[in-house]
């Protein structure tokens, strides 16, 4: 469902070039869930840009569902839905109203929407305060708010970005549990997070990112043939130490 | 399967902007911080504004009534006669309301000094309320016409007619007012009465003298000569100000909370990844801003009325009443400049990520809208051409002349078309910035960069720093220039200061930035070597500009960019002759060697080299070239706008030469020459005329001249251009060390 090869970008900060992701390549099918992983800086959240068309691509694209995101990014957008851990809600609309708000920027019908946010709104907890403006709502509850968004359009595609990011325990439960829950309906679904323990619990398959380029993809049992190590955090450790100059790690 | 054949249709369609906008207005409508600044600010503001505006009529009405009167006259004989005539008159006044009081009241009975129309007409001012002084005979009117002098009296006798019976010397008085001003015709009045009772008086006791009946006409004359109706200030011109400044509190909070606070909140990101254009999300914005912006105008129109009329201020300010044509003329106006502001602001806080950086961009708009607005409370000002292009100041200036019932269509319809383009432009350049990707995701452009000093050298001033430079570099040149004037020093005493001013503001100033910003000196104010061929192709522009500079001037003057007053004037005249006497060598270093290497220095280098990470080259040529003639529109103390034209047609030639050579260097070699040439034409002017070469200022060059500069700046050009062609060898290039 997603394809992403030989995606590349670059930024220019006054006279000096900075490279976000160096030639990235993977593929997403139905029913997965790809951990895209690596430190703050490493290039996740601009290849997830890129790959829902916000972003163009320096060089190499990806595809969703069959559509290009360079050249037709509605129709990308439209297959995807976004949770990110930045995103915010609307505090003077109500979570039914920011929820029909955003059926209509995904072109639901308004008979269709009304039914999706109820179908939501029930696997997701968010009836007992649906009608209530989000300014007065608590953390967690802003948060269901912003997941049930996620899904209003019904994508066959999620992409979450730090999801976990500032979350209590429970928070993060929540989480988890809405991943399954999107595993269990078969779609395609990228996370894209710095805490690989989480990840690790989360997904099928893992792409480990170090400034922008893939040092390691694999399932875990891959990985961990390939490496010798039990845990994701481990691979990740032993990779920056053969990649750091001599005297650049340590203490 | 590739399908970039299916790409998603437009997404630009009316249905969906009008659901965008109302959800748009529901967000901002809920907010309280809306609903304060659109009611409740209103409310207050305008009770609050009534008694003002009344207490300050009160106080105008008092002063007018205690304002001594000066008359000039043009000697000390008619200063000695006119003194002379005024306190006799005063005395006859006086004597008559003696007279009138002591004389038991009866109604319907008429005095005899009314029935003469001897007595004053409602002038009851003091004796000593009128100062004679003596003036030069050619400035009585203008003196009068810029209300330095309230009135002027020019004197002249005529012979007797040796034929007649009559042995006494006529007098004609010519009184010189001016129509509208209060004081001129309150001087006027009262100068007439006196004159008018001696007049009476004098002719009664000679007609009894010669036993012949009271009723013929009296010998001495006088007729008031108007030179021109002044235009005073009016508060009315106030109303559309203060309805202007609170359209504009209204459109503030919800542009930024729509923009910078989307981005602060997280749910623009969220927004971007949905399938909508920004073009949609941005006019949807728009609409719903303009709707709070409309409304707040509507409000405060509705205020402002009820305010007026129950206030009785409006009966006051304007005494031909509000009708609802009127008032509808000015919502109209209201609506059309709120679509203009509104549109402004959007483009403005789309450039911000945050709620704070928003409010820093616009408080100094607000400012800015600020001045513009106040100058077009001058007396005397008219919506001419230009102003009916200049943005604020032409809306308020039609509302006045609305409000007045002075509207001129030409102007009306350019101020209106001028503004409707602005918001158009204005949205333009929003629906490019909303959503920028550089803002989505990079900090570069940000203003921190502006306080973080770069680990290691770098070639070009950062941005921030560059705007921060020139927003610090005006305001500084404006009053360090104002400091040094002082008419009592000597000539070279004050050109040195200049010329030191000069350095410090575009020398040391935009180099403490660099240096505090690590910027390489060479490259950061483009000291780059620069071909042979350009020193000569900037050489030969020096020479021929002026001619193309100086009927641009003639055009501005033509256009209505005329800031110079009679005053101003003068003191040029005066300033010219001191330049005469100076040494040569002395005038050319401080006045055309020091600004022109100081101002390249600035404009063609630290700001060229600073707005290239921004825009692309002939844009760099375009602005440097406005702000460079913008700049010198500041002359101390006084604006001139006449110099405008001229001086960007000459920045858009440096900013070229510039931009070919990669140098500042030829700029400043051209820069020079100009200004030396034109100082030698001034400093020779005598020698000149003598010699066949009449250069008057308000005078078209002959055309031979003119055709002769446009061969010499075309080979100029062509030269520049042949020098500095893709491949030009550098190496042959000529550093001069600087």
């Amino acid at each position: 469902m997603i394809s992403v090869v030989g995606l590349t970008k670059h930024f220019a900060a006054g006279t000096r070039k900075i490279v976000a992701v160096d030639g990235l390549s993977f593929h997403v099918g139905a029913g997965e869930v790809y951990g895209l992983l690596g430190p703050n800086g490493a290039g996740k959240t601009t290849t997830l840009w890129m790959i829902m068309g916000v972003l163009p691509p320096t060089s190499g694209y990806a595809e969703v569902d069959g559509y290009r995101s360079s050249s037709a990014p509605d129709a990308v957008k439209e297959r995807l839905g976004l949770v990110s851990a930045s995103a915010g809600v609307y505090p003077w609309l109500t979570p039914r109203e920011t929820l029909l708000f955003f059926a209509d920027l995904y072109n639901v019908p308004p008979r269709e929407a009304l039914a999706s946010v109820e179908g939501i709104s029930r696997t997701l907890g968010l009836t007992g305060f649906l009608d209530q403006r989000c300014a007065t709502l608590s953390t967690g509850q802003k948060q269901r708010v912003n997941l049930a968004r996620a899904l209003v359009h019904n994508p066959q595609i999620m992409l979450l970005d730090e999801p976990t990011r500032g979350l209590d325990v429970l928070g993060s439960k929540v989480i988890f549990d809405y991943v399954r829950h999107l595993r269990d309906l078969g779609k395609a679904v990228i996370v894209c997070t710095h805490r690989l323990d989480e990840a690790q619990r989360l997904c099928n398959r893992f792409g480990l990112l170090h400034r922008g380029r893939l040092v390691h993809e694999g399932t875990l049992a891959e990985l961990q043939q390939r490496t010798g190590c039990e845990t994701l955090t481990d691979m990740f450790l032993e990779f920056i130490d053969t990649q750091s100059p001599a005297g650049e790690t340590g203490s | 399967m590739t399908s970039e054949s299916k790409a998603s249709p437009s997404r630009l369609r009316l249905g969906r902007i009008l659901r965008l906008t109302r959800k748009e207005l529901r967000e901002t409508l809920r907010d309280r911080r809306t609903v304060i600044t659109l009611v409740l600010m209103p409310l207050l503001v305008y009770p609050l504004l009534s008694i003002s505006f009344n207490k300050s009529l009160l106080l105008t009405a008092q002063q007018e009534q205690t304002t001594a009167f000066t008359i000039g006259v043009e000697s000390e004989s008619e200063r000695v006669l006119l003194d002379e005539l005024l306190v006799h008159g005063s005395q006859i006044l006086a004597a008559h309301r003696a007279e009138a009081a002591s004389r038991p009241e009866s109604e319907g009975e008429v005095g005899e000094g009314e029935a003469d129309g001897v007595e004053a007409d409602g002038v009851e001012a003091e004796d000593d309320a009128a100062k004679l002084g003596v003036y030069p005979a050619l400035e009585l009117e203008n003196q009068v016409a810029s209300l330095e002098l309230q009135l002027a009296v020019r004197i002249s006798t005529r012979d007797p007619d040796p034929a007649g019976p009559r042995r006494f010397t006529p007098v004609q008085c010519e009184l010189i007012y001016r129509e509208n001003s209060t004081s001129s015709e309150q001087a006027l009045r009262f100068v007439q009465d006196r004159l008018q009772a001696v007049n009476i008086a004098s002719l009664r006791t000679r007609l009894a003298r010669m036993g012949v009946p009271a009723g013929l006409p009296a010998e001495m004359t006088f007729k008031p000569v108007s030179v021109g109706r002044a235009t005073p200030f009016s508060l009315a011109t106030l109303v559309p100000l203060v309805l202007i400044l609170m359209t504009i509190t209204g459109a503030v909070y919800p542009a930024i909370d729509l923009t910078a606070g989307e981005r602060e909140r997280g749910t623009l990101e969220t927004l971007i990844a949905a399938p909508i254009s920004r073009m949609a999300l941005l006019i949807a914005k728009y609409a719903a801003v303009l709707v709070v912006a409309i409304l707040t105008a509507l409000v405060n129109l509705l205020a402002m009325t009820v305010t007026l009329v129950t206030s009785r201020i409006g009966s006051q300010l304007f005494p031909d009443g509000l009708s609802p044509i009127l008032m509808a003329q000015i919502l109209g106006l209201m609506i059309l400049f709120a679509a203009f502001f509104s549109a402004i602001v959007l483009a403005l806080t789309s450039f911000a990520r945050s709620f704070k950086e928003a409010q820093a961009y616009l408080i100094p708009v607000m400012l800015l809208a600020i001045s513009p607005g106040l100058l077009s409370l001058m007396p005397g000002l008219e919506l001419t051409l230009p102003l009916a292009v200049a943005p604020l100041v032409n809306i308020v200036l039609l509302s006045r002349d609305i409000l007045e019932g002075n509207v001129v269509a030409s102007t009306a319809v350019l101020a209106i078309a001028s503004t409707a383009a602005y918001a158009i432009a204005a949205v333009g350049i929003a629906s490019k910035i909303f959503g920028n990707d550089a803002l989505l995701y990079a900090s570069r452009g940000s203003w921190s960069e502006l306080f973080q000093r770069p680990s290691a050298p770098t070639s070009a001033p950062a941005p921030a720093a560059t705007v921060a430079c020139l927003a610090t570099l005006f305001p500084c040149y404006y009053v360090l220039a104002n400091l040094a004037q002082s008419p009592g020093r000597e000539l070279s005493n004050r050109l040195m200061i200049n010329a030191l001013v000069t350095v410090a503001v575009f020398g040391v100033w935009p180099v403490l930035f660099a240096t505090a910003q690590r910027v390489r000196l060479r490259t950061g104010f483009r000291l780059e070597p620069a071909p042979w061929g350009s020193f000569l192709g900037a050489v030969l522009l020096g020479v021929s500009l002026w001619p193309f500079a100086h009927e641009l001037f003639l055009l501005g003057r033509f256009a209505g960019l005329v800031g110079s007053d009679r005053q101003q004037f003068v003191a040029a005249e005066e300033l010219l002759k001191e330049l005469q006497g100076l040494p040569t060598r002395v005038l050319l270093y401080y006045l055309a060697f020091i600004p022109a290497v100081m101002e390249e220095f600035f404009f063609r280098g630290y700001l060229f080299q600073g707005l290239r990470q921004q825009i692309s080259g002939p844009k760099i040529v375009l602005v440097t070239a406005l702000l460079f003639g913008g700049f010198h529109i500041l002359s101390p103390s006084t604006l001139t706008p006449e110099r405008f034209l001229p001086s960007t047609f000459l920045g858009l030639v440096l900013g070229w030469v510039c931009y070919r050579c990669g140098s500042v260097i030829p700029g400043m070699l051209l820069h020079a020459s100009h200004n030396g040439l034109l100082l030698l034409m001034v400093q020779k002017r005598d020698y000149l005329k003598a010699h066949g070469w009449n250069i008057e200022e308000n005078a078209h060059l002959p055309i031979l001249w003119l055709v002769t500069a446009a061969s010499v700046t075309a080979i100029a050009l062509l030269i520049v251009f042949w020098a500095t062609r893709p491949g030009y060898d550098k190496k042959g290039g000529v550093y001069l060390g600087l």
